[in-house]
């Protein structure tokens, strides 16, 4: 299934038939000759095949195997081998042994955002996204605070589109932030195939009252590694410091709030009176 | 003195940070934040300069007496030793 997500061609074979009615919101017919396609294949296999080279490294999810002309990821969820991938060119192949929706999500979710980091100056951002009024707003803050519940309330008072519930591509283009809409977006499957400019972060927190204050150097930093990809076999040092530099130099605040219409209004009111270019 | 190359510094709206990052994680638990001195300090050890040198130079931008600096400088190289930023 060919799909163009985030300005960039994929070639997609899933098995699972949320994962395909997942990128069937960013198929396309076909792509010119010409464009760089990067294919993300399937595949049931009765074993998985594991390298039989040395580990080049681990971490506590996935070991990876470093080899002359491809890298190997083997993928665990709490310490359960779910699959395989071996990337080689512009090509990954994805290795399940019993595959469900959740194994290969988990998997595609890895090779796109593989091909994405390497191919752009990208980031992967653990958010919940709206646009609203032609500006990108994004929701952070770890899981359970309720990022995709502020999304919803907006959704539900307000005029706006949900660009991705869960993850968020961050692409920078001639020095500017971009959202783009994948069909990465975590349990409640929300997602547009939309472009919008990154405009503000709300780092959120659960609170009684709604209160919101400017975050500052330090604070944001740590608040915005926690939820952004980390320097991996997929992610270069020097790129990670590119992305978070631009990304930090985007407006923020710090919202402590509930789930209310109020909750929505003061962080409209904020957003107007630090006149962000949202008129009434 | 040699900087362990593992720690980059970072500026974040004013505030200097110098985050810990190898080639396959950034350490969220060690960001150290700096102020303009210690940035100058540091930048002067990036520079290949000797403890005595970087004395020497802040002493021509800073109204303070040499013992006081040199004392400050010594303790804050110290800190970077301990902190393991610069590299023993």
């Amino acid at each position: 299934m060919y799909c163009f997500i985030s300005n960039t061609c994929f070639n997609f074979n899933a098995l699972s038939n949320k994962m395909k009615s997942q990128l069937h919101k960013y198929e396309v017919d076909a792509f010119s000759p010409k464009e760089k396609i990067f294919s993300i294949l399937s595949i049931e296999v009765e074993e998985l095949p594991l390298p039989k080279e040395e580990i080049t490294y681990s971490t506590p999810t996935y070991d990876i195997y470093q080899l002359k002309d491809r890298l190997i990821q083997v993928q665990r969820v709490n310490d359960e081998l779910i699959g395989i991938i071996e990337y080689e060119d512009n090509k990954a192949l994805i290795y399940m042994k019993k595959p469900s929706f959740l194994k290969e999500y988990l998997l595609m979710e890895y090779a796109y955002t593989y091909f994405m980091q390497k191919e752009h100056n990208a980031i992967l951002f653990h958010s919940s996204s709206i646009e609203y009024k032609g500006h990108g707003i994004i929701f952070t803050a770890k899981s359970g605070t309720g990022k995709s519940t502020q999304a919803s309330l907006w959704k539900k008072y307000k005029d706006v589109i949900q660009i991705n519930d869960d993850k968020n591509m961050v692409v920078e283009e001639d020095g500017i932030l971009y959202l783009y809409g994948n069909p990465f977006s975590g349990k409640s499957c929300i997602d547009t195939n939309r472009k919008t400019k990154l405009d503000f972060i709300v780092f959120i927190y659960q609170n009684k009252d709604n209160t919101i204050r400017e975050l500052k150097g330090k604070e944001a930093l740590i608040l915005l590694m926690h939820q952004i990809a980390n320097v991996s076999f997929m992610m270069s040092k020097e790129k990670w410091n590119y992305m978070t530099d631009l990304i930090l130099k985007v407006k923020n605040c710090y919202f402590g709030c509930n789930i209310s219409l109020d909750a929505v209004n003061t962080l409209e009111n904020y957003l107007k009176e630090n006149s962000y270019g949202i008129e009434q | 003195m040699e900087l362990n190359n593992n720690f980059i510094l970072k500026e974040v709206a004013g505030e200097i940070m110098l985050v810990y990052q190898n080639e396959k994680t950034v350490d969220f638990s060690k960001v150290i934040t700096l102020n303009e001195i210690g940035k100058e300090i540091y930048l002067l050890i990036k520079e290949g300069k000797e403890e005595n040198e970087i004395v020497s130079s802040l002493l021509l931008e800073y109204e303070v007496r040499k013992e006081v600096l040199k004392k400050d400088v010594h303790d804050f190289i110290k800190k970077l030793k301990e902190l393991k930023i610069i590299n023993d």
